[in-house]
């Protein structure tokens, strides 16, 4: 059990760590499942299993999968809002200094988390009921000491301004906001701290279409204005596409493919993404391209298939598939597959235009 | 410009203001809260509002029967002033018991803020009272076995049981939700050994328990060293049942994003569990309050009541019901019963009280359906 | 529209109000549709939009202080009557006898609609019980053939499972098949795919536009997703603030949207584009109007580019081409 707990690191772009605002090295989520009264563990559930990539400084990483893949462990896991298994999480702070995450004190911890701030998915339950919007967005500013008394409802008005709040709204309670007022909210505590980077985990999920909009082009207009990066946490595919430079897919705790979004959609070198791609409904009544149905749900992340995780629904799927487990190769254009036939098969993209 | 200035004023309520606007419609809750301030300020008051001293004995008044307010005399005349009859005591021929009766020769008129006997209430000495009488006296009560004026006494015993039920119930609450969040919120070693303690001390039968600790403080000790041990037996056993309560609510608020939101911002447990977590378990909090000041109320009446409690010359309503302790006392003069009364009035005003707050403490709802 | 066909459900005019301490919400407010056997009927709507209330109106299912105020809900028996089904006593037999088995409805989160102490199995089997004269033996089997129908593999071990040892997809599978055992003519799906993930949305659409084709029977379906729409939908309604804006077939309604509101709502949406072809999206300005505020005039002009004076008065239901309705002053 311990030798499988080890990190298997997988280089990525050895030796230009650099530049980059964040990499993942090897990152693992194994929850135990317990039984009995002594609390033996009897197996793991892989939430997050042996994942690796970067984030360049001012991108956005789309990061795609769906329910139960893993990915919102994988967010909180960088964040250390869950403790990762094992691991390295590399991330370079205002200063220009490579701070490793996992092994950082908590007092150091606190400090970066100034620069790396999470949007959660729902803006009902994200939001403390009995706090002000004041006290709410200026509560960062309190914890990391950025600014006292008279000053806080200064920079409170500021940012609810630039979210498109009315600041004199602030002394209100978030049960007199809607679903996307409250998301601006949850939008303003972030950037409180002034952040570097922010990991969106699902913004816009729980939003209603006409709102939806409003919240991504806002996102937009603050990455412009304050040099953001974000790792953006979404399960529809055409929202991704919509904000990413660079998209990650992820099956069953792992990376599957993660590449140019241009390149990832339109020209997808994993099964599983032309799965995924496929399956997103058409806003064209005319469009009768053929979909590809996969077989069966995700399999359980408690037993996992053997060989590569995909094999029994995988329409490509060889006797290899079951046996050996493919890692996460380089493809050239910068592109990372995970599937042995990564560089053979011929998949379909997406149909331009007509997704939605 | 209008429009902004406009704007600029809004202030948004505080949640003292959420709280009343949505307790007012609540007509119990409301009777209840006149009810306990009622009571409470008497308490406080009691020597002002008493019109004889009520720590003075007067064998010859012993046992004397409430004196009825009158505004019709024996002769059918009706009076402007309230007035009561004097009392004078007969010795019944054959028992040779006192008996009383009214003096329907003697009118005493009720006056209003007079001044008779001195007391110091926070330190300020005053003689004045609400009512009182020129010459003779005024008991609406009764006196006890000792001739002291049950009014003032029972007025005055309320600042020790209602202090005893607040004071208890506030460490109660404290050690409680510190407990009970403790304990859900970092879950593991710290839950186990908090859990543990709770089921023993659960597991205790509470009556006898309570007994046995009162009836070990020593008899040497002053009624106010008594009096305070028994506020830190009563919140010692009583804290459990919040901390079980209050340790599910953390359970399902830990996992909340906005809880999870504060992690994410670098704050710390501390700021977690009392500006984010407790307030959240305000509802659960009261509702324990409810339950347990009452509580407190009878528990302190029943040991007082059984004299292991509050030990005279202090003064609580369970210390008053021990001159009812025998059934031809309570047959012979059942005015002596009259702390009940306020008993059932102080439990009946915390339950609607509480009831009130309850559903007032939640004030952050949306209207939507 | 369909002259001469007469639709299976035909709405006419329908309100359904709640009352509550705080106000009136018109949650449906005065709905014309047509449900035609055979075919497919989408409902656009955000939240609040009254979608899902029309829905339980029709099952006459709108739970106090909720109620149907005016308006008929006529549905054709199939023996040549009609029958109003506003009229109905919502806890009486006639609406009972037709719920579930002529009309039966599916939800967004199936665990809500399945009873998590008794197996699928049960379920089905007295759905099928209450409404068929078989005996048990049969309607076992019944539910066996209908659990293969819907894509469930091992019909036969997977009766026997409690709903909540599958998966939210094979759940869904299970509430369709529960809903469609005793071949009900109308098959009210309100957001059938919303909780699921996209490949398995695939597949239950993909199901459920096979189902149809081999029943027969007529689907209305629910939903915030233009695309699901887009999939599986004849005609489309959109729907706003308890109000149809726009009515007409899908292709129609795809191809040539009138109302401000929903050619808004496609373009908000984002699309797979090529990099090169990417815009920024175009934003729907403010929130949908509170549901207790009351709103004179085009419920839409508050959010509307093209509003003008004319919309402080309610517009009215324009017919444009054939089939096309649309509410709004533009187009008078």
């Amino acid at each position: 059990m311990v030798c499988e707990m080890l990190p298997t690191l997988t280089p990525l772009e050895e030796g230009k760590g650099e530049q980059y605002l964040l990499e993942v090295k090897g990152l693992k989520k194994y929850f135990p499942l317990t039984r009995g009264f002594w609390r033996r563990a009897v197996g793991y559930v892989r939430a997050v299993d042996n994942v690796s990539f970067f984030i360049r400084e001012g991108e956005t990483l789309g990061l795609v999968g769906e329910s139960g893949c893993g990915k919102t462990t994988l967010g909180r896991c960088i964040l250390r809002l869950i403790e990762p298994t094992a691991g390295e999480v590399w991330f370079k702070n205002q200063k220009g200094e490579r701070l490793e995450i996992t092994k950082m004190t908590p007092k150091e911890l606190k400090n970066v988390r100034k620069e790396m701030r999470m949007i959660f998915q729902d803006p009902f339950s994200s939001l403390n009921p009995r706090l002000t919007v004041m006290e709410i967005v200026g509560e960062p500013m309190e914890i990391h000491g950025l600014a006292r008394g008279k000053e806080v409802e200064e920079r409170v008005r500021v940012l609810l301004e630039m979210v498109g709040l009315k600041a004199q709204h602030m002394r209100r309670y978030p049960y007199e906001f809607s679903g996307g007022q409250r998301q601006r909210i949850c939008i303003a505590r972030a950037l409180a701290s002034n952040p570097r980077f922010i990991i969106a985990d699902e913004p816009v999920s729980a939003l209603d279409v006409s709102v939806q909009a409003q919240i991504l082009n806002l996102l937009e207009d603050l990455k412009e204005q304050f040099h953001l990066t974000y790792l953006f946490i979404s399960h529809d595919l055409s929202v991704v596409q919509h904000v990413s430079d660079r998209v990650a897919v992820m099956y069953l705790g792992k990376l599957v493919e993660i590449g140019d979004t241009e390149l990832v959609y339109f020209s997808p070198r994993h099964p599983y993404t032309e799965a995924l791609l496929s399956a997103i409904p058409r806003v064209n009544p005319k469009s009768k391209m053929q979909r590809i149905l996969l077989k069966g749900d995700v399999p359980s992340p408690l037993n996992v298939p053997s060989g590569c995780a995909f094999h029994p629904r995988c329409r490509y799927a060889k006797e290899v598939c079951t046996r050996e487990e493919p890692i996460l190769q380089g493809v050239g254009d910068g592109r990372y597959v995970a599937c042995h036939f990564a560089t053979e098969l011929a998949l379909k993209g997406v149909e331009a235009d007509v997704c939605g | 410009m209008i429009r902004k200035n406009v704007a600029e004023l809004e202030r948004g309520k505080s949640y003292i203001q959420l709280v009343w606007r949505k307790f007012k419609k609540n007509r119990m809750g409301l009777l209840g809260g006149i009810i306990i301030m009622t009571l409470g300020i008497l308490a406080l008051f009691a020597p002002f509002f008493a019109p004889h001293d009520y720590y003075k004995l007067d064998a010859d008044k012993a046992y004397r029967p409430p004196q009825r307010i009158r505004f019709i005399d024996a002769h059918g005349n009706f009076h402007w002033r309230p007035f009561v009859y004097d009392m004078v005591m007969d010795i019944d021929p054959e028992t040779f018991s006192r008996i009383y009766r009214e003096d329907t020769s003697k009118l005493l008129y009720i006056r209003f803020f007079v001044r008779s006997w001195e007391y110091r209430v926070f330190g300020i000495r005053s003689n004045l009272h609400l009512f009182g009488v020129d010459e003779g006296s005024i008991h609406l009560l009764g006196t006890d076995r000792l001739g002291r004026d049950l009014l003032g006494r029972i007025l005055h015993g309320g600042r020790v049981s209602l202090t005893i039920a607040f004071l208890g119930a506030g460490i109660t609450v404290i050690l409680g939700s510190i407990m009970g969040a403790l304990s859900g919120y970092y879950g593991g070693f710290v839950d186990m050994l908090v859990q543990r303690l709770v089921e023993v001390l659960q597991s205790f039968p509470q009556l006898p328990l309570w007994m046995a600790l009162t009836a070990a403080l020593p008899k040497t000790w002053s009624s106010l060293q008594v009096f305070i041990s028994m506020v830190i037996i009563f919140s010692f056993l009583n804290w459990p049942m919040l901390a079980r309560e209050i340790r599910g609510k953390v359970l399902s608020l830990r996992e909340q994003d906005f809880v999870v939101a504060v992690r994410e911002m670098g704050g710390s447990n501390t700021r977690i569990i009392f500006k984010h977590i407790l307030p959240n378990c305000l509802s659960h909090i009261i509702v324990i309050l409810t339950i347990s000041i009452p509580e407190l109320i009878l528990m302190e009446s029943v040991l007082s009541f059984l004299g292991l409690g509050i030990q005279p010359p202090m003064v609580s309503w369970g210390v008053l019901l021990q001159g009812a302790q025998r059934v031809e006392v309570i047959g012979l003069y059942p005015w002596v019963i009259s702390p009940c009364a306020f008993i059932i009035l102080a439990v009946l005003g915390f339950n609607f009280l509480g009831d009130g707050l309850r559903d007032a403490a939640d004030p952050y709802t949306a209207r939507r359906r | 529209m369909f002259v001469g066909n007469v639709p299976l459900v035909q709405i006419r005019g329908l309100r359904t109000y709640f009352y509550t301490d705080d106000g009136v919400v018109r949650a449906v407010d005065g709905v014309d549709l047509a449900i035609h056997p055979g075919k497919v009927l989408g409902i656009i709507g955000e939240t609040g939009s009254g979608k899902t209330v029309l829905a339980l109106s029709i099952m006459r299912l709108v739970q106090p202080p909720g109620r149907v105020v005016e308006g008929n809900i006529l549905y054709a028996q199939g023996n040549g009557k009609q029958i109003d089904l506003a009229l109905l006593d919502p806890k009486g037999r006639a609406i009972r006898e037709i719920r579930g088995k002529h009309i039966s409805m599916i939800f967004q989160e199936p665990m809500v609609s399945l009873n998590p102490l008794y197996t699928i199995g049960e379920q089905i089997v007295e759905n099928i019980l209450v409404h068929q004269k078989v005996t048990p033996k049969e309607a076992r089997d019944i539910a066996i053939h209908m659990l293969e129908r819907v894509g469930i593999p091992e019909p036969e071990k997977r009766i026997d499972d409690y709903p909540h040892s599958l998966s939210g997809g094979m759940r869904q599978r299970a509430m369709i098949a529960m809903a469609l055992v005793c071949q009900p003519r109308l098959l009210i799906a309100d957001e059938p795919t919303t909780a699921l993930d996209v490949t398995v949305q695939a597949q239950i659409l993909e199901l459920l536009k096979d189902l149809q084709r081999q029943m027969g029977m007529a689907i209305m379906i629910i939903t915030h997703n233009l695309g699901v729409i887009a999939e599986i939908a004849d005609f489309v309604g959109v729907m706003y603030l308890g109000k149809i804006m726009e009515y007409a077939t899908v292709v129609e309604l795809f191809e040539n949207p009138l109302h401000p509101y929903t050619k808004d709502l496609f373009r908000s949406i984002p699309y797979c584009v090529r990099r090169k072809n990417k815009k920024r999206l175009e934003v729907i300005k403010g929130d949908i109007p509170d549901p207790y505020a009351k709103v004179e005039g085009c419920l839409y002009a508050s959010r509307c580019s093209w509003a003008s004076k004319k919309c402080l008065e309610d517009p009215p239901s324009i017919e444009r081409d054939t089939g096309h309705m649309v509410r709004c002053w533009l187009y008078v």
